[in-house]
C-alpha cells in the first residue's frame, strides 16, 4: 500500500502542482506591483 | 473563466476513470484539444468570423506538426548535427528558430500597436529605453545565443576547445532572463507620458500594457526554454509559440466580435444587448479558452520529451553552461526543462489571456465602476491563475490517501489566495491599495 504513495506518477503530479502554486505566487506579485505602478494617484498626492 | 474551469476539471475527471485515458493520457489530449479547438472554429463561423476559423484550422494544423515533433525529439542516439552552411542545419536548427523569432515578433508588435493607436493626443505616450530593448532586441539576443551554442555544441568535429567556448553562451541567456525579471519586478512599467514621466498611465491603456509586460516575460522565459530543451526540441517550441500566441489572438478577435455583436442589439432596441446575454454568448470562448490552456499544458510536457518517469528526466539539461553538475543550478534547470514549456509558458501567458479577454466585458467595466479598475483587474488575475492551479489537483482524485489531501489543500489555497487579494487591495494602507484609476482619457 505505501509504496504506491512514492509512484513516479504521483510524484510528478505533485511536482507539477508545486511548480504551478510557486510560479503562480511569482506571476501574481509582479501583477500587483505592476498594478499598484500603473495606477498609483499621483494627482493627489 | 469559472465556468471553464468547471468544465475543464469535468471532462478530466471523466477522463480519469477510463484506462485508456490514463495508459495513453498524450494522444487522448491531443485528440481532445484539437477537438475543441476546431469546435470553437465553428462557433466562430456562426458568429460570421471567417479569419476566426481559419486560425482555428491553423492551430489544429499545427498540433498535427507537433507531434511529428514530439516524435523526433524521443528518438534515441546522441545529436550529431552536420557541417556549417549545410542545408539540413538550416532546416534543423535555423528555420524554427527564425519561426519563433517571427511569431513572437508578430505578437509583440500587435500588442504594442494596441497600445500606441489608440487616441491620445492631449496624452503622447512612449516606451521607456528599456521597453524599447525589451521589445525588439532581447529575443533575437537569445535566440542568437542558442544558435551560437547549439551550432557548437553538436558539430561532428566538435572538440574541447570548442566545448569550452560555447559556455558562454547559455550565460548570455540566463543573465537576460534575471535582467529582465528584476527590472520588472523594480519598476514593471515600460510605457510613458512624453511630457510628464510621472503621469500615471489612463484606464484605456492598462489591460493592453499588461499584456504587453506579461508577453514579454513569457518571450525572455522561452528562451531559456527553448535552450535548456536542445536542439532537438526546436520544432516543439516553434509549435508551441504559434499555437498559443494565435490562441491568444484568436480569443481577443472572438471577445470583441461578441461585444461588437451585443453593442449593435443594443442599439436595434433588442433585448439581446443584455450583459446577461454578452455573457451567454461569451462562455463558449471562455469554456474553450480554460479547456485549450488545460490541454496545451499538458501536451507540451509530453510533447518537450517527458513522461512521468525518472527515468525518463533529461539529465543533460542540468549541465547547459556548467561543466559539471551542480545541485542547486542543475536543480533549477532540469525543473526548467520538465515543467518548463507547458506549464512555465501557459502560466505566464494566462494573464495575458485574462487581459486581452477583460477589454471588452460588460460585467468587467460595471465591477471596475464599483471597485476601481485596478483592483478588479489584479483580482480577475488571481482568479484566473487560482483557477489554473486548481486545474491541477483533480489528477489525484484516483489515488484516494493523499489525493483528498491535495485536493483539499488546493480547495483552501486557491479562494485564499484570491481572498487575500481582495483584502490586500481594499485594506492595505499604501502600495496596492494605492490602485486607483487617476486620469481618464
Amino acid at each position: 500500500m505505501v509504496w504506491r504513495l512514492f509512484a513516479p506518477q504521483y510524484i510528478f503530479d505533485m511536482t507539477q502542482l508545486i511548480v504551478v502554486d510557486v510560479l503562480s505566487v511569482l506571476v501574481l506579485a509582479l501583477t500587483m506591483r505592476w498594478g499598484s505602478y500603473a495606477f498609483v494617484d499621483t494627482t493627489t498626492a | 473563466m469559472r465556468s471553464g474551469m468547471c468544465a475543464y476539471n469535468l471532462l478530466m475527471c471523466t477522463g480519469l476513470f477510463s484506462n485508456s485515458f490514463l495508459e495513453a493520457q498524450a494522444p487522448a489530449l491531443l485528440f481532445l484539444g484539437q477537438t475543441i479547438v476546431l469546435g470553437t472554429g465553428l462557433y466562430a463561423v456562426r458568429l460570421g468570423m471567417g479569419r476566426g476559423a481559419f486560425q482555428t484550422i491553423l492551430i489544429a494544423a499545427v498540433s498535427r506538426v507537433s507531434k511529428e515533433a514530439a516524435e523526433n525529439v524521443n528518438r534515441a542516439g546522441e545529436v550529431v548535427l552536420p557541417s556549417f552552411m549545410d542545408v539540413e542545419l538550416i532546416y534543423r536548427v535555423a528555420l524554427p528558430l527564425f519561426l519563433i523569432a517571427g511569431v513572437w515578433g508578430w505578437w509583440l508588435r500587435k500588442t504594442h500597436r494596441s497600445i500606441f493607436s489608440r487616441p491620445t493626443a492631449d496624452y503622447p505616450l512612449e516606451l521607456t529605453g528599456f521597453g524599447r530593448v525589451l521589445l525588439f532586441m532581447i529575443l533575437p539576443f537569445e535566440l542568437l545565443c542558442v544558435m551560437g551554442f547549439w551550432t557548437l555544441q553538436t558539430q561532428s568535429g566538435a572538440d574541447t576547445v570548442y566545448r569550452s567556448m560555447s559556455l558562454i553562451f547559455p550565460w548570455g541567456v540566463y543573465m537576460s532572463v534575471v535582467a529582465v525579471v528584476a527590472r520588472l519586478l523594480w519598476h514593471p512599467v515600460l510605457v510613458r507620458c512624453k511630457d510628464s514621466p510621472q503621469t500615471p498611465l489612463s484606464m484605456a491603456h492598462t489591460a493592453a500594457h499588461f499584456a504587453l509586460t506579461m508577453s514579454i516575460l513569457a518571450a525572455v522565459f522561452l528562451g531559456a526554454v527553448c535552450l535548456v530543451l536542445g536542439v532537438r526540441a526546436a520544432w516543439v517550441v516553434a509549435c508551441l509559440s504559434v499555437q498559443l500566441l494565435l490562441w491568444l489572438d484568436f480569443s481577443r478577435s472572438m471577445q470583441l466580435r461578441v461585444f461588437l455583436l451585443s453593442s449593435q442589439s443594443l442599439a436595434d432596441g433588442a433585448r439581446a444587448g443584455t450583459p446577461q446575454d454578452q455573457r451567454a454568448r461569451l462562455l463558449p470562448v471562455r469554456v474553450a479558452d480554460c479547456c485549450v490552456w488545460g490541454f496545451f499544458t499538458l501536451w507540451y510536457f509530453y510533447a518537450s520529451g517527458h513522461v512521468c518517469s525518472f527515468g525518463a528526466l533529461h539529465i543533460e539539461a542540468a549541465f547547459v553552461g556548467f561543466e559539471k553538475f551542480y545541485f542547486l543550478p542543475g536543480g533549477f534547470l532540469l525543473l526548467l526543462d520538465t515543467y518548463g514549456p507547458g506549464h512555465g509558458m501557459c502560466l505566464l501567458l494566462l494573464p495575458v489571456l485574462v487581459a486581452v479577454a477583460s477589454r471588452t466585458s460588460a460585467t468587467r467595466r460595471a465591477a471596475a465602476r464599483a471597485h476601481g479598475e485596478g483592483v478588479e483587474f489584479v483580482r480577475r488575475v488571481a482568479q484566473a491563475l487560482a483557477g489554473y492551479q486548481f486545474l491541477f489537483s483533480f489528477q489525484f482524485v484516483s489515488q484516494p490517501s493523499w489525493g483528498c489531501c491535495v485536493v483539499l489543500f488546493q480547495l483552501t489555497a486557491c479562494p485564499g489566495m484570491h481572498c487575500g487579494v481582495c483584502v490586500l487591495c481594499a485594506e492595505a494602507p499604501d502600495g496596492v491599495a494605492a490602485i486607483r484609476p487617476a486620469v481618464h482619457i
